[in-house]
């Protein structure tokens, strides 16, 4: 069985580096970009099983970044999770108006992080 | 390393970039550019610092991060104003922000209350405006889930189901947004499928004609029926997290002992559902619509287009980042290992070597023979020199990491000396190697002070002198031929020369007698044991003076260079290489052996009929240079060689070691200036005394590195001994 992809969009190295020790240990195979530009010219290039994106970031940011994905014909049914330390509502219901699928907030526990996912890929 | 270590350096060096842009950016905005994205990349530079502290648990690093990102967030939203005041607050507290993370890093605990004025502050400021701030600096959750209660469990009442399981009645309806967020009823069932047994019942709605078919159209509702044991109802809900507000849900709780009852649909879409279509007591699980409705979707995109073409992409807007020059847009990078791109520069370095051992052997002959192979040598030779110069740009850094330090030293020292100090910093997108800019950190850093203890007078003394009352440090960089200058600049009171003039013959620095050139006295500065304790105030402090500046820089094959003006100020010049991979040799003969002594340390040549040697009473030989005894190492002895060269056949290599003292090296030849690799010997023999290192020349041979500085002070130790 070929692996499931993940794509992580996050301008902090941290926690990009975080989510690809659980998400490769856990059996994903993961691609990373800085920014909503980036993850967005990846997304044109691979084939992607599930997106986890940050909000706050330079370039593009996350609402951006899942509004254009979204607008792109074939990833309308892509699942995106929003990947985010507001602990208020405000950004993440943005994040869901633009079209995300669900959310994670960081900091994340590995476990937690895998269920979340398996909760919205097949 | 463990992965939490490693983790942990990746977040620390994180932190030094963004404390970086934190000091840019607000230096810009003090400067009087309130530009919006500033604004956004101070927030999310803060924003990121915390959030990678908390990953971590640095609880004091994260409470004082949130009081100052509350507030960024506030001033971003225009509810505080960025006055003077708040800017200065910011900055000071980019110092503490920066005091934490280094805390955090050396695993060293601050005092309790640090920056607890400042979080006060902010506190307060944010609560000027608004309602008291939450005190939400309590760890976070791992999942913040906001789940509301909406409806009220009156089952819960009833007596406990024989079998202890309760019957969950579960009526769900999705809205087309479920679909538009990528949301899947299927993996919604399969999850609430783990809290027990559970049947699932399709509810079609009319179903309308192919052609018809909206591919997020809402065309099924699903009944579901969950026995279990554990199941809440905050449980079930927690699994409709994701899409509440994209569908309709109702969830009652029925004992087991009623289970066979018919539950009633709440919902009047549901009901009217149910009369429409009979319910399948046992029906199996539906296909996924977000699948089916793709399908079709497929399907139908080649007879009717219309219905699945999607919205054309809108082109991302242009955000206030893509003016900003250091993040290009869409700018690709990735980190790599240092000691694999060293590996690399020192293949490279082969490589350089090897080609340039090809092209020595070709004779003329070859060239007249083989044309072909000629042509494709100097091919190879051109794209050899291209290729280590990008080896090279790879290990360069922009010197802005070393400049970024000072803007809080002079602050610092500003605050102390309460002198008013300005720091303009010029060029800092000059890239050296990563190497020498490990080294510039410390002398820079004490070139800065200086200027600032030194330099810069008092407020007072500057309005006195028709000076404006604040004074400026500038720092510049720029790229000269194969070297960098680094200058620090002041516009203070220049070199007192009297003063240091008297200084240096006080300390024996300099004979009673010696006449001196303005510029060779404010060099002086540099000379060692010029500066001592006694002299060196609280700041330049530490109980070294600038021959420390000297010596490091000349540890990197780099050169300080003095100049002054009195009243007007003081100009500090580094001249360094490039690169600490390559350097600059000249090429010597000792019995019949090559040697390379670093060009950066060579003063001049002399032929040995011409130089001026004389003996010491203790019987060591000197030269005589302009006045100056110079002590004389014969390279041949030194090394226990036996040289056949005539005595007056030989050279003279003056050289110039640490603080400007000199040594004479003889030599039996010199056969000119090239280039060379950098090999060491300690990593491949041991350390030799005398001998800084080896390279292979063009030719193949091995030729070993003279090291200037420890000929010098073995000698002196010789002669003291």
């Amino acid at each position: 069985m070929t692996k499931m992809r993940v794509l992580t969009v996050d301008d902090s190295r941290t926690i990009l580096a975080m989510l690809h020790h659980t998400l490769t240990n856990a059996g994903f195979e993961v691609i990373q970009a800085e920014n909503g530009q980036v993850g967005l010219d990846m997304l044109g290039r691979q084939e992607v099983d599930v997106v986890i994106t940050d909000i706050n970031m330079p370039v593009m940011d996350g609402i951006e970044f899942i509004r254009n994905v979204r607008a792109t014909g074939r990833h309308q049914s892509l699942p995106i999770l929003i990947l985010t330390t507001e602990t208020s509502q405000d950004k993440r219901d943005q994040g869901r108006a633009a079209g995300g699928t669900g959310w994670i907030v960081k900091p994340f526990d590995p476990e937690k992080l895998i269920s979340v996912i398996n909760k919205v890929v097949h | 390393m463990s992965d939490l270590d490693e983790f942990k350096a990746t977040y620390f060096d994180e932190c030094s970039e963004l404390l970086l842009e934190l000091e840019e950016q607000f230096s810009a905005i003090q400067d009087g550019d309130r530009e919006a994205g500033r604004l956004n990349a101070v927030f999310r530079a803060i924003h990121s610092i915390k959030g990678g502290g908390g990953a971590f648990g640095f609880d004091a690093l994260v409470r004082f991060a949130h009081s100052f990102e509350t507030l960024l967030d506030y001033v971003r939203e225009g509810r505080i104003e960025l006055g003077e005041d708040v800017v200065v607050l910011c900055i000071r507290s980019i110092d503490i922000v920066a005091d934490f993370v280094a805390a955090a890093r050396s695993g060293e605990a601050l005092a309790a209350d640090y920056g607890a004025e400042e979080k006060a502050q902010f506190d307060a400021l944010a609560r000027g405006e608004v309602a008291p701030a939450p005190d939400d600096t309590a760890p976070m959750e791992d999942f913040d889930i906001d789940f509301t209660p909406v409806a009220v469990d009156l089952d819960s009442a009833r007596p406990a189901p024989s079998d202890g399981r309760a019957l969950w009645h579960i009526d769900f309806l999705p809205l087309p947004t479920l679909y538009e967020r990528a949301n899947d009823p299927l993996l919604l069932f399969r999850e609430l499928a783990l809290l027990g047994e559970m049947q699932v019942t399709a509810r079609p709605t009319s179903i309308p004609a192919l052609a018809d078919f909206e591919p997020f159209g809402v065309y099924c509702g699903w009944a579901l029926e969950l026995r279990s044991e554990t199941a809440t109802e905050a449980a079930i809900r927690e699994v409709f997290e994701f899409v509440e507000g994209d569908c309709l849900i109702d969830i009652a709780r029925q004992d087991a002992a009623e289970a066979d009852e018919d539950a009633v649909p709440s919902f009047a879409a549901l009901a009217e559902l149910a009369k429409a279509e009979p319910r399948a007591p046992r029906a199996p699980e539906p296909e996924a619509p977000a699948d089916l409705t793709a399908m079709l979707a497929d399907a139908l995109s080649e007879s009717a287009p219309a219905v699945a073409a999607p919205p054309p992409p809108s082109r991302p807007a242009e955000t206030d980042e893509s003016a900003n020059p250091g993040r290009p847009v869409g700018m690709a990078s990735i980190r790599v290992d240092l000691d694999k791109v060293d590996r690399v520069v020192n293949m490279v370095g082969e490589l350089v070597i090897t080609q340039s051992m090809l092209t020595q052997q070709m004779d003329d002959a070859i060239r007249d023979r083989y044309q072909e192979l000629v042509r494709g040598l100097e091919v190879l030779a051109q794209t050899t020199r291209g290729l280590q110069d990008a080896v090279m740009a790879i290990r360069a850094q922009p010197v802005k990491s070393v400049f970024s330090r000072m803007p809080r030293l002079v602050r610092e020292l500003s605050g102390r000396t309460g002198k008013k100090i300005r720091l303009e910093t010029i060029g800092e997108n000059t890239e050296i190697d990563k190497t020498v800019i490990e080294q510039l950190s410390d002398p820079l850093t004490h070139m800065v002070r200086n200027s600032a203890d030194h330099g810069i007078e008092d407020p007072a003394a500057r309005l006195a002198m028709g000076k404006p009352e604040t004074g400026t440090i500038r720092l510049s960089a720029e790229q000269a031929g194969g070297n960098i200058l680094i200058a620090v600049e002041d516009d203070g009171q220049g070199i007192d020369r009297e003063r240091v003039l008297a200084l240096a013959r006080k300390r024996g620095v300099v004979a009673p007698d010696q006449q001196l050139t303005e510029e060779q006295i404010d060099n002086l500065i540099f000379a060692p044991g010029f500066s001592t304790a006694s002299e060196v105030s609280d700041i330049s402090g530490r109980g070294v003076g600038m021959d420390v500046v000297l010596s490091n820089i000349k540890k990197i094959g780099g050169s300080v260079h003095v100049r002054s003006f009195v009243g007007k100020g003081t100009r500090m010049t580094l001249r360094l290489p490039l690169t600490l991979a390559v350097l600059d040799v000249m090429l010597v003969k000792v019995a019949g052996c090559p040697y390379v002594i670093p060009l950066s340390s060579i003063v001049e040549t002399i032929q040995n009929s011409r130089a001026d040697f004389g003996t010491m009473p203790s019987g060591g030989k000197v030269l005589q240079v302009r006045g100056e005894y110079v002590q004389v190492v014969d390279l041949a002895s030194r090394f226990a060689l036996e040289t056949g060269e005539e005595e007056a056949d030989r050279f003279v290599v003056l050289c110039e070691a640490e603080g400007n003292s000199k040594i004479a090296l003889v030599v039996d030849d010199i056969i000119g200036q090239q280039q060379v690799v950098i090999k060491s010997l300690e990593e491949n023999y041991e350390r030799i005394e005398g001998i800084a290192g080896g390279t292979i020349l063009g030719d193949g041979n091995v030729a070993l590195i003279v090291d200037v500085q420890s000929l010098k002070s073995t000698n002196a130790h010789r002669t003291a001994a």
